[in-house]
């Protein structure tokens, strides 16, 4: 059984819109991400912290933020509702992880398994902030959208959530619902024109 | 370039290295760089430009900015064909092709012109007058009539070409304008080290101080501005948008503006946009968009060759064109002074300068004197003459003695109005500067300041020192701090002028709106009429409803009421300001949000696996869907689904179900809510079990159906319609968030996290045990109908539900949707030995109407569940959302149309969907109508046409025969009413 990602035999690798020089956007899948949301229970926020601390090494992020450690990034996703990626700890399986959060978070937050269900991109490059400033309402400036911000918003009519991980140096990750991951990268692809945009693999 | 007859020999901000070669009306000629069509045209001696929109009046160039109501082309052809254009916006380029519109058969001669003599019959309110009667002669004559007269280019027919996109800016501080208070506002919030924003309507930063001959700082203004410009670029926080005009101030510190990314070019670049849209969001808006000179309300006032005095300070100052070479100046005040001076130096013979003050200050006396000049003090220009360009100017002194002078240049200066439209767009009104004779902004909306010329303050020096206030003041808002910086010196001279809007009683046509064409008489009648409020009198006579907005003709139009009215024109009003400020191209509002991007489309994870197998799909929604797979040899649609029909009742058959919406709903307080929104009792439902559920909407009218599936005890998978999946779970959020919020519970969507497909048929069981890792006992009595439990296929955990939409033995195996496809692959390996099938959506309406389940043509928000044959599915033992409502009498009336099956009497004859219902023998009218048909298809099954409808008293009708009456498309036959369910009526193929 092998896995099928979000946008397999939707991304055309190589290089898009412009042509000429250094390519202003890069653009790469997220593939193979074990991914699981997490609803906190009423008044279980100090249980969940504990929990996630002691059992991932992990921080609850505040709104509009996100935190990582030990290869799990957690983004926050709305009032009490947070995403956990799982980019592959060593010696898990894909379909432990979302079990394995459950188990460590107990009473504290209902956990569901959300692998598959959304096509995440990875973004970088010196013109990124030009190209997605098209596509997404939120300020995306250095100040105001650091390392480590999180957004929950609207890609044209695609509902999205946008975060730098804290340790992910340049490289933002924008997702969507899985069924929408075709049309997010031809937005995406629209906006970087000008600027050429690499479609790596 | 000798053809430049009207370009001077030296100055001005265009680079003479360059010769771009352009077409008016199919004729050569030549301009620079740097240079406007409209100052092209005039380098070239073309004076008259377009004719007029209602009278076909010859015209010429007004203006040299936004303003511009005479001077409108067609730009470009084809495909980029662009009607109304103002010649004074449009930047030259290389091989530019521009046509005069409204003219027939040619500019110099245009037929249209007997308008002009039917003048006294078609004058204000005309239409409303005339088109009145007969009633009967408006869609056929009147309208088509006043369609062909209205507007004035031809809008293209093609498809736009180009690309337009929509783009979002935040920022500290937003500058509007780029003049000197403008440049300073900028200058002195970049430094505090703001993010700063500024926006110029102009390709050139410097307003004004590109247009005037004077000094800033002791070089000339255009030098400084290039200086300010280069500080300005070096600031890492700091971002000009150049052609980008900002035409909406809306809620929130938002400023809606749009970017002519392209528009100076032949064509836009490859993988440019011909235009972007901005939606800025401003902590501080510094408006500093200049001010708009005005004209004055005379006799021929419209005649090419009548300029605004500022505007032919631009030609000669800017684009380093003469105007004019015999030219009177007509002003109210100092202003038009400088043009008297710039004109002397330009080379231009001025035979009279008619200022309306009786006082004329000594200076400007002297200057008179000096250059021998016919100063006529108190005087008014009463008349023009000229055919197509003007050739002589008539004026009367202060005596009232009526003179006229040959000219081929009328400069006109009655004094300057602030740029405020975009402080007035929150509904906030100007206020009447008596010492400045125009509209000032009043009380201002939240985060806005005015500088400079937009506030009223006209000298350069004030509107530097008002930028630099304003800027540091916004910066220092936003946190920031600096020392101000200092203000250049620059010229501060009085701006003394006396009030004069309108010289009545002149000769010839006296326009205050010159692009609607709308006359100080239209405003007298529009008096005479009654229609004397501001706002009435503007629709009467349709003043400053053109293109332009009345840029120029608002506040004369205001003076001329005021006086009709015996008022101040303070007392008289304005009429709203309203975005845009300029007109705004639909395309570049509606961005890259067109063709097929219109609308986002949603792919199931299966979609490439069905398009690799044949098969057709179908939007519903945004998703698309698999309709049919086709195989080779099938005729027609028909063929496959009727092949794909039977598999699925006589071995097993496999749809892709995935676009159902699928909810989770975990925690303590989730049966509590779940049996808030069901109407009947989902609490009762055991783990590992699943139950059909029925939403009601608050009005009791049946809302979604769908199944739950209880994971844990305090967790249930919940399924919906791919229609209403996010409706559903809008609804789920409300009445948690809304009614229940002590409830503890949490709703997610996982409809993306899973792949669902139906396994239905006989066989359906035997294909899932050669398909599924060995373990799970699929038997009848370990997993009866309704019940599902975990499975894993090829090692992947997966849920298997047995439940039936086609009344077959059937399940729904939901698969992670990384795996679908290997999953689906495998389905097909290992079942084709029992004769697998897959199916669309097409074949799964016909099961589901073969078995009487309602779907989207009967769950149509009209009925109950009662009309739908599941009314025992409403518990009375608890309370749900709808069910008080459900129980009003028209709900409850028993000769409500219930759901029926009907076949046709001859057993052939197709019913169509949509379908009425009539007694038969009865008139064909609405008011007999039973009910209608909702459903309708080939059964494969039976051999023949079946429907599903809803029938008034239906269910005492079964067994009689109905007419089946479809007007619309010819339809009309006889069927038998039977109950829905046309296959297995016991449900025991479902529980095998």
């Amino acid at each position: 059984m092998t896995p099928r990602p979000a946008l397999a035999g939707r991304l055309r690798l190589g290089r898009h819109g412009q042509m000429e020089g250094a390519a202003g956007v890069m653009l790469r899948e997220r593939a193979g991400l074990a991914v699981a949301a997490i609803a906190l229970r009423d008044g279980r926020k100090a249980a969940l912290q504990e929990a996630l601390r002691a059992g991932f090494g992990l921080a609850v992020p505040r709104s509009r933020a996100c935190t990582a450690a030990g290869g799990i990034e957690l983004v926050w996703t709305g009032p009490n509702q947070w995403l956990a990626l799982d980019g592959g700890r060593a010696g898990h399986s894909a379909f432990g992880f979302a079990p394995d959060l459950a188990a460590a978070l107990g009473e504290a937050a209902p956990v569901t398994d959300l692998t598959g269900a959304r096509a995440i991109l990875s973004l970088s490059g010196p013109r990124l902030r030009d190209a997605l400033c098209k596509l997404l309402p939120v300020d995306l400036e250095e100040c105001v959208f650091p390392p480590g911000a999180a957004a929950v918003t609207l890609a044209g009519h695609i509902g999205v959530t946008l975060w730098r991980a804290p340790d992910a140096g340049d490289a933002w990750c924008l997702a969507c619902l899985r069924s929408y991951g075709a049309s997010l990268v031809e937005a995406v692809l629209e906006a970087a024109a000008e600027f050429g945009c690499a479609v790596e693999g | 370039m000798s053809a430049q007859r009207w370009r001077l020999g030296e100055g001005g901000l265009i680079d003479r290295s360059r010769v771009l070669p352009f077409r008016f009306d199919e004729r050569l000629l030549h301009g620079h760089p740097g240079d406007t069509l409209a100052s092209a045209l005039l380098a070239n001696g073309v004076r008259l430009v377009g004719r007029s929109f209602k009278y076909h009046r010859p015209r010429g160039i007004l203006s040299a900015g936004p303003e511009e109501p005479n001077a409108l082309v067609e730009l470009r052809g084809g495909a980029r064909r662009e009607p109304n254009t103002r010649a004074t916006q449009v930047e030259l380029f290389e091989g530019l092709e521009a046509r005069s519109q409204n003219r027939w058969p040619s500019l110099g001669f245009d037929l249209g012109a007997v308008n002009g003599v039917l003048a006294p019959m078609i004058g204000a309110g005309f239409y409303y007058k005339t088109f009145m009667w007969p009633a009967a002669f408006w869609e056929k004559l009147y309208e088509p009539l006043i369609r062909r007269a209205a507007g004035l280019g031809r809008a293209p027919q093609a498809a736009d070409p180009d690309r337009y996109e929509r783009a979002h800016a935040h920022c500290d501080v937003l500058v509007i304008g780029a003049g000197p208070a403008g440049l300073m506002a900028a200058l002195a919030a970049g430094r505090a080290g703001a993010r700063v924003l500024l926006v110029e309507e102009d390709a050139a930063l410097g307003g004004r101080l590109l247009s005037e001959a004077e000094e800033v700082d002791g070089r000339p203004g255009a030098e400084w501005a290039g200086a300010v410009e280069a500080e300005l670029a070096d600031m890492p926080r700091l971002r000009i948008l150049r052609r980008t005009s900002a035409f909406a101030l809306l809620d929130g510190g938002v400023v809606a503006a749009v970017e002519r990314v392209a528009d100076h070019l032949p064509e836009p670049p490859a993988h440019l946009p011909r235009q972007r849209s901005w939606k800025i969001v401003a902590r501080r808006i510094v408006l500093a968009a200049g001010a708009i000179e005005r004209p004055v309300v005379f006799g021929g006032n419209d005649r090419p060759g009548v300029m605004l005095a500022g505007a032919v300070r631009s030609y000669l100052n800017r684009h380093a064109v003469l105007p004019g070479r015999r030219a009177v100046v007509f002003t109210v005040g100092d202003d038009g002074w400088r043009s008297v001076a710039d004109l002397l130096r330009g080379g231009a013979q001025i035979d009279a300068v008619v200022d309306a003050r009786a006082e004329v200050p000594p200076e400007q006396a002297q200057l008179a004197a000096r250059h021998g000049l016919r100063l006529v003090a108190g005087g008014r220009v009463t008349g023009t003459q000229g055919g197509r360009h003007l050739t002589a100017v008539r004026f009367a002194d202060a005596a009232g003695r009526e003179e006229g002078v040959g000219a081929d240049l009328l400069a006109v200066s009655g004094g300057w109005n602030p740029s405020l439209h975009l402080a007035c767009h929150l509904g906030n009104r100007p206020r009447w500067d008596a010492a400045i004779h125009a509209f000032v902004p009043g009380e201002l909306p939240p985060g806005l300041v005015v500088a400079g010329a937009a506030a009223g303050r006209f000298s350069t020096h004030a509107a530097l020192a008002d930028g630099a206030a304003t800027g540091l003041a916004a910066a220092q808002a936003c946190g920031f701090d600096a020392a101000a910086p200092e203000i250049p010196r620059a010229e501060d001279a009085p701006r003394d002028a006396v009030p004069l809007f309108h010289v009545p009683g002149g000769r010839g046509k006296a326009f205050v709106d010159l692009q609607h064409d709308v006359t100080d008489a239209d405003i007298a009648l529009a008096h005479r009429e009654g229609f004397r409020a501001a706002e009435h009198a503007k629709r009467y006579t349709t003043l400053g409803m053109a293109t332009d907005q009345g840029k120029t003709a608002g506040v004369n139009g205001l003076a001329i009421l005021a006086r009709l009215a015996g008022q101040a024109i303070s007392e008289v009003g304005t009429t709203t300001h309203r975005p845009p400020w300029t007109p705004v191209a639909i395309g570049a509002v509606a961005g890259p949000h067109r063709g097929r991007h219109f609308r986002p489309a949603r792919h199931t994870p299966l979609h490439d696996w069905a398009a690799a197998n044949g098969a057709s799909f179908v939007e519903a929604g945004l998703w698309y869907r698999a309709q049919w797979y086709a195989r080779p040899g099938e005729a027609g649609w028909r063929d496959s689904v009727d092949r794909e029909v039977l598999a699925v009742r006589n071995a097993v058959g496999v749809c892709d179900v995935s676009t159902l919406g699928k909810i989770e709903v975990a925690g303590p307080g989730a049966a509590a809510l779940l049996d808030l929104v069901y109407a009947n009792t989902i609490s009762t439902l055991a783990v590992g079990r699943l139950r059909y559920g029925l939403m009601l909407r608050e009005d009791g009218f049946v809302m979604d159906d769908g199944t739950v599936a209880r994971l844990a005890e305090d967790r249930f998978f919940v399924t919906t319609t791919t229609a209403n999946a996010g409706a559903v779970l809008q609804h789920l959020e409300y009445c948690h968030q809304v009614l229940r919020p002590a409830l503890d519970v949490s709703l997610l969507s996982v409809t993306d996290a899973w792949a669902q497909l139906s396994v239905a048929g006989p066989r359906a069981r035997d294909l899932l045990a050669a398909v599924l890792d060995p373990g799970p006992d699929l038997s009848n009595a370990a997993l009866p109908h309704m019940a599902w439990i975990a499975v894993r296929l090829g090692g992947v955990p997966c849920r298997l539900y047995r439940l039936s939409f086609s009344g077959e033995l059937a399940y729904e195996l939901g698969v992670p949707a990384d795996y679908a496809e290997a999953a689906m692959r495998r389905i097909m390996e290992r079942g084709a030995s029992f004769g697998v099938t897959p199916y669309g959506t097409e074949a799964l309406g016909v099961l589901r109407i073969e078995k009487g389940h309602p779907a989207g043509g009967e769950l149509n928000g009209q009925t109950t569940a009662r009309d739908l044959g599941l009314g025992r599915l409403v518990s009375t033992r608890k309370d749900c959302i709808g069910r008080r409502l459900a129980e009003r009498p028209a709900l409850t009336d028993p000769a409500r149309p219930v759901l029926v099956g009907l076949k046709p009497a001859d057993g052939r004859t197709p019913i169509r969907a949509g379908s009425h219902l009539l007694e038969p023998g009865v008139a064909a009218v609405t008011a007999n109508g039973l009910g209608h048909v909702t459903s309708a298809c080939f059964s494969p099954t039976l051999g023949m046409p079946i429907a599903l409808a809803l029938l008034s008293d239906g269910t005492a009708r079964l067994g009689q025969r109905i007419r089946v009456f479809d007007p619309l498309r010819g339809g009309d036959l006889e069927a038998e009413i039977c109950p829905p369910v046309f296959v297995d009526p016991q449900g025991e193929r479902s529980r095998g």
